[in-house]
């Protein structure tokens, strides 16, 4: 008897630090509560970057040999064999660029599309705000994209030092503004695939296939203006990481298709994805730990 | 003190020493095992998805449409006179079925890792079922190219098939010893150094281009880069299945004797590895 009122009592006394309820409204984002755990934030992207190059066998040199070695079968079979011109412009500077712009979305979006069904234990475990890890890749991928930047400026000042032709236009100053566009977009689509992925596992398989696909209809392999026929090249501009990437390739190389009202048509793309990212993603995160 | 005399073990497991050969006699015991893991693997290929089967018969097509586009119309690249959409459908199958088998079993130990804490048998059932259950894909796939190719053939187009046909089976064994013994050896190496998974990645799709898929061997007119696209194993192997299915590209005994053996040693070197690495594994994964 006096143990059930024990209970009773201490039911009434409960008080939690804090408490989880599935949230009801779907756009909402809770900045808040996001900037309260940015300690967990910060922490998640010290350790991508830390397990980047524990255990390894060559450490960070990895990050400079993937796209050397990208790079130089890109220059044999594109430049080599199949002849694809290149604006002009020299074929190693070419590539490098297209590759690392590439690489960072793509990586941003596979693993934002990926963050529940990889992060299905601890999100099984602890609460914190699911939005983090999205935040968390695009943040990581930055580090391998500057050492990917790093070696595209050694390229380019060797190039200009041989007295290449080479133009830098003043757009170069969007550069930051354009990168953070491709991350938005990659997390927009991320967002969306993540919460179909958690059902259904083939999307995921899809996705892969999807990811490698997409990088054909970018001019990364090819410019933009080698696409000669008209409606190819519309299908091409249709596609979101075509303006940004042209634009990229303009500013820093001096070749390719700057083109504002493009640029506005990939923002208005990416802010409708996220909308509709965050929506799914919060209708997801309140159910997914059944279906994972 | 007593229990201890009395305990009686149904199976002994010990790591094995390299003497007792690549372990293989144990793995036909297990059989069944492997048999297991397939018609697992196989209904997980369909089960909890939206598109079932379906998309093992699309996906090469959305593939090959792509490279239509890129390759073909843009690049302008050549198959050979062989339409394109059979050129190029003939090598995404193979090379699918290549690249998705080296994947997987380049993944055995880390994918694998709860299960072999676990429970003991022969480690190498996991991979070797992982090839064979990736058939029955394979073959999906294999569905649409035949389709594709009879449509051709309808309309009059200019395909050849020769009695090279028959090496078929030949090729899927090569591409599944090829698959295997890379994988294995990358799997162990792997264990202890998680760098290669990422650098894996990359490896594989940059080993795409430089295995004529997109475009044909007979393309490479610079004799130096013709010998360097040869040492690649899967040369043979695409441009025999090639010459067999519409009788264009280059087949030759000696290219493909030569991925034989590259396979043969491959194999010997992945299963000797993977033994040794079994024993310990556990401990730095």
């Amino acid at each position: 008897m006096v143990k059930r009122i024990d209970i009773m009592e201490s039911k009434e006394q409960q008080k939690w630090d804090l408490t989880i309820t599935p949230r009801d409204r779907l756009l909402a984002l809770d900045w808040q509560e996001i900037w309260r755990y940015r300690d967990m934030f910060v922490l998640f992207v010290l350790r991508a970057f830390r397990t980047a190059y524990k255990q390894t066998i060559l450490g960070p040199l990895w990050f400079i040999i993937t796209p050397v070695l990208s790079v130089i079968v890109y220059v044999t079979v594109f430049g080599g064999i199949a002849n694809i011109p290149t604006d002009g412009i020299p074929p190693i500077l070419f590539y490098l660029l297209g590759i690392s712009v590439w690489g960072y979305f793509s990586s941003c979006l596979s693993a934002t599309s990926n963050s529940f069904v990889s992060n299905a234990d601890i999100f099984g475990k602890v609460y914190f705000p699911r939005i983090i890890m999205p935040l968390v890749a695009v943040t990581t991928n930055l580090l391998s994209f500057a050492i990917q930047l790093a070696i595209f400026a050694v390229f380019y000042i060797y190039y200009v030092a041989t007295g290449a032709e080479l133009v830098i236009h003043w757009q170069i100053v969007l550069f930051p503004i354009l990168i953070l566009l491709l991350a938005f977009m990659a997390v927009g689509f991320g967002m969306i695939f993540s919460s179909m992925t958690t059902k259904y596992r083939d999307l995921q398989i899809m996705l892969a296939k999807i990811i490698s696909l997409w990088v054909y209809i970018t001019p990364v392999i090819y410019p933009l203006s080698m696409v000669t026929n008209e409606k190819l090249h519309m299908a091409m501009s249709l596609n979101p990481v075509t303006p940004v990437m042209e634009a990229i390739k303009y500013s820093l190389l001096g070749q390719g298709q700057f083109s504002w009202l493009w640029l506005g048509y990939s923002a208005l793309f990416t802010l409708i994805l996220l909308i509709i990212g965050l929506m799914l993603f919060n209708k997801v995160q309140k159910s997914f730990m059944d279906t994972v | 003190m007593k229990g201890e005399k009395n305990t009686y073990w149904t199976t002994e497991i010990s790591p094995k020493s390299f003497a007792k050969g690549l372990g293989l006699k144990e793995l036909w015991q297990k059989k069944y095992l492997i048999w297991l893991f397939i018609k697992r693997d196989i209904t997980v290929q369909y089960k909890q998805t939206i598109f079932g089967m379906g998309w093992y018969f699309i996906s090469p097509l959305f593939t090959m449409f792509m490279y239509i586009v890129v390759f073909g119309r843009i690049a302008g690249i050549p198959t050979d006179d062989i339409p394109q959409p059979i050129f190029y459908l003939s090598g995404i199958c193979l090379w699918e079925y290549f690249s998705t088998c080296l994947t997987d079993v380049a993944g055995t130990f880390q994918t694998n890792a709860g299960l072999y804490g676990k429970v003991y048998f022969p480690r190498l059932v996991m991979p070797i079922s992982k090839v064979i259950s990736k058939l029955f894909r394979f073959s999906l796939q294999l569905i649409t190219f035949v389709i594709v190719y009879l449509l051709f053939v309808f309309q009059g187009a200019n395909l050849h098939p020769t009695w090279y046909l028959c090496l078929f089976p030949l090729l899927i064994l090569i591409i599944q010893g090829l698959a295997l013994g890379l994988g294995l050896i990358i799997t162990s190496l792997t264990t202890k150094y998680r760098d290669l998974t990422n650098f894996f990645g990359v490896f594989v799709s940059l080993w795409m281009y430089a295995t004529p898929i997109v475009y044909p061997l007979s393309y490479v007119t610079n004799p130096t880069l013709h010998k360097i696209m040869l040492i690649n194993p899967m040369t043979a192997i695409i441009e025999t299945f090639k010459y067999g299915a519409y009788g264009a590209g280059e087949f030759s005994w000696i290219s493909l004797a030569y991925s034989m053996g590259c396979t043969v040693v491959l194999l010997i070197i992945g299963i000797a590895m993977f033994n040794r690495k079994q024993k310990f594994f556990i401990d730095t994964i």
